[in-house]
């Protein structure tokens, strides 16, 4: 049974600079929901894989409502979004506090960061439950997803947190101060957050260009060809190894704001090495921030233009046949994305694109990554923590074991 | 498709921020870096060796046998994909040697 989350297997050569990837990860465990009823499937999936289970129910639900051909209303989409935005700044602080620190401290003692993350995980499961209290968001049934809306949602705890141990600063000051790479070094000396020291380690480490490679990101609307990849008959062999047009892409924060001024100059300057990879972080920390806020102050009508939605509307474009459904989120760790077919009020079908997959791909970003480093010259031990810390920057959602010989 | 897994909690080390639990019935320690009111006997969500968040034993239970289903399929998917290397073994006599790791490595 503990076995069932899987793990990743890499492999690091340092003679050859060869890297294998392998991986046990369940990825055809979707199909346990065959057979079952669209309102059953959607409150159990996000149980089952719960660690982005906000996510997994956005994408869930949203995939069965295309289906079933029902659209949820702009205020309970709102709603969703605002949701999926806590749930990515609950998992992108875990990164800062407890793991990038681990690691590029190269210690095993607890970092003094680390003291906060219970608070971040209680301001976050407050506001599911202050939701759940009222009604849940992610169901097919219209009323009470409507109902839902009536819930009062204070995030203002979790946005604190954001501020206080990553940003020193409100979100949308903190975007307009660092709109290029020389100012990112000042805030990180002038700043006392957890996160601004990660950010004087990476400088003082030197390890801006670490892992730079030239695997490309997904681009920002690729629906019609994850619709027709999932609808073929190899889709099995699609979801355990992703590819974009036979290449492989990347997934995650630094696509989703690789457009965003500081990132793209910083990818100019560095590549996709670790600085951008943290920076990346930061600005979809941010902008989750600002968008959580906005699209709870703003609810139905204007959750703001310049606010990014995880929630996608992929169905449109997809052109999927009737009784099938596509729903997209953009989970912490990248594009989730859900496939289901209906026929009689069951689920005949279900599929589960998750990013790992991508990233994680025996010839992707994070395999050319640490061959990067591995050629880069650096050795023993020093050569395995950059390698994990390579690893933690892109963020498998499972345990891994790494070996260096 | 990040499974978190339900295990009760055995065992709590406050010292060290830890907790014992019985994860499938085999003993296993757990970061309670997450959480700050875990108690002996509760139910957690574990992932990577933390414990996520408290869950009831029945959410625990739904969870678990939704994972036993999960279990199954994969196991016979397994036997299917075995069957079908064997008849490919049987046909392809002079195939080269596989790189994939063998059964005995791929336990924990």
């Amino acid at each position: 049974m503990s076995d069932l989350a899987g793990q990743l297997k890499i492999r690091l050569d340092t003679v050859s600079s060869a890297v294998t990837i392998h991986s046990s990860r369940p990825v055809t465990a979707a199909r346990v929901f065959a057979g079952k009823s669209p309102a059953e499937v959607v409150r159990q999936l996000p149980t089952l894989f719960s660690l982005c289970g906000t996510a997994q129910a956005a994408a869930c639900v949203a995939a069965c409502e295309q289906a079933l051909g029902r659209q949820p209303s702009a205020a309970v989409l709102a709603r969703r979004q605002a949701l999926v935005h806590a749930e990515t700044i609950k998992e992108h602080l875990w990164r800062l506090l407890l793991d990038w620190p681990r690691i590029l401290a190269a210690t095993q003692a607890r970092s003094p960061a680390a003291s906060a993350m219970p608070q971040v995980m209680r301001a976050f499961m407050a506001l599911r439950q202050a939701q759940q209290a009222v009604a849940d968001p992610f169901t097919v049934h219209a009323q009470q997803a409507e109902q839902s809306t009536a819930a009062v949602l204070d995030p203002s705890a979790l946005l604190d947190l954001v501020t206080e141990q990553a940003l020193g600063t409100v979100p949308d000051a903190w975007l307009q101060t660092l709109d290029r790479p020389a100012a990112v070094r000042r805030w990180a000396e002038q700043t006392q957050t957890p996160a601004a020291g990660l950010v004087r380690a990476v400088f003082a480490q030197g390890l801006f260009a670490c892992g730079a490679n030239a695997v490309a990101r997904l681009p920002e609307a690729p629906w019609r060809w994850l619709a027709e990849s999932l609808a073929n008959a190899n889709a099995d062999a699609f979801i355990a190894a992703p590819h974009w047009q036979q290449e492989c892409a990347e997934t995650g924060p630094l696509a989703r704001v690789a457009a965003q001024p500081l990132i793209a100059a910083l990818l100019a300057e560095y590549g996709n090495g670790l600085l951008t990879r943290l920076m990346a972080l930061l600005v979809d920390l941010a902008q989750s921030a600002r968008g959580l806020e906005a699209t709870l102050d703003a609810g139905m009508d204007n959750p703001g233009s310049a606010v990014q939605l995880p929630i996608k509307e992929a169905g449109v474009d997809a052109e999927v046949d009737a009784g099938v459904g596509i729903g997209v989120a953009e989970a912490a760790r990248g594009l989730l994305v859900h496939r289901v077919r209906i026929a009689a009020g069951r689920v005949e079908q279900y599929q589960i694109l998750a990013p790992t997959e991508w990233n994680f791909h025996p010839k992707g970003v994070v395999a050319q990554g640490l061959a990067a480093i591995a050629r880069g010259g650096a050795e023993g031990p020093e050569l395995e923590r950059l390698a994990r810390l390579y690893i933690t920057a892109v963020d498998p959602c499972v345990d891994y074991r790494l070996s260096v010989s | 498709m990040c499974l978190a897994i339900p295990a009760q909690i055995l065992e709590i080390d406050q010292a060290a921020d830890a907790a014992t639990v019985s994860l499938g019935g085999v003993r296993r320690p757990v970061s309670l870096a997450l959480i700050e009111d875990a108690e002996v006997g509760d139910f957690v969500l574990v992932h990577v060796g933390y414990a996520l968040n408290k869950i009831s034993a029945e959410e625990a239970e739904r969870t678990l046998a939704m994972m036993r289903e999960i279990g199954e399929l994969a196991d016979q998917e397994a036997e299917s994909i075995d069957q079908a290397h064997q008849a490919d073994q049987a046909t392809e006599l002079d195939a080269t040697h596989s790189e994939h790791a063998t059964p005995s490595e791929s336990g924990r």
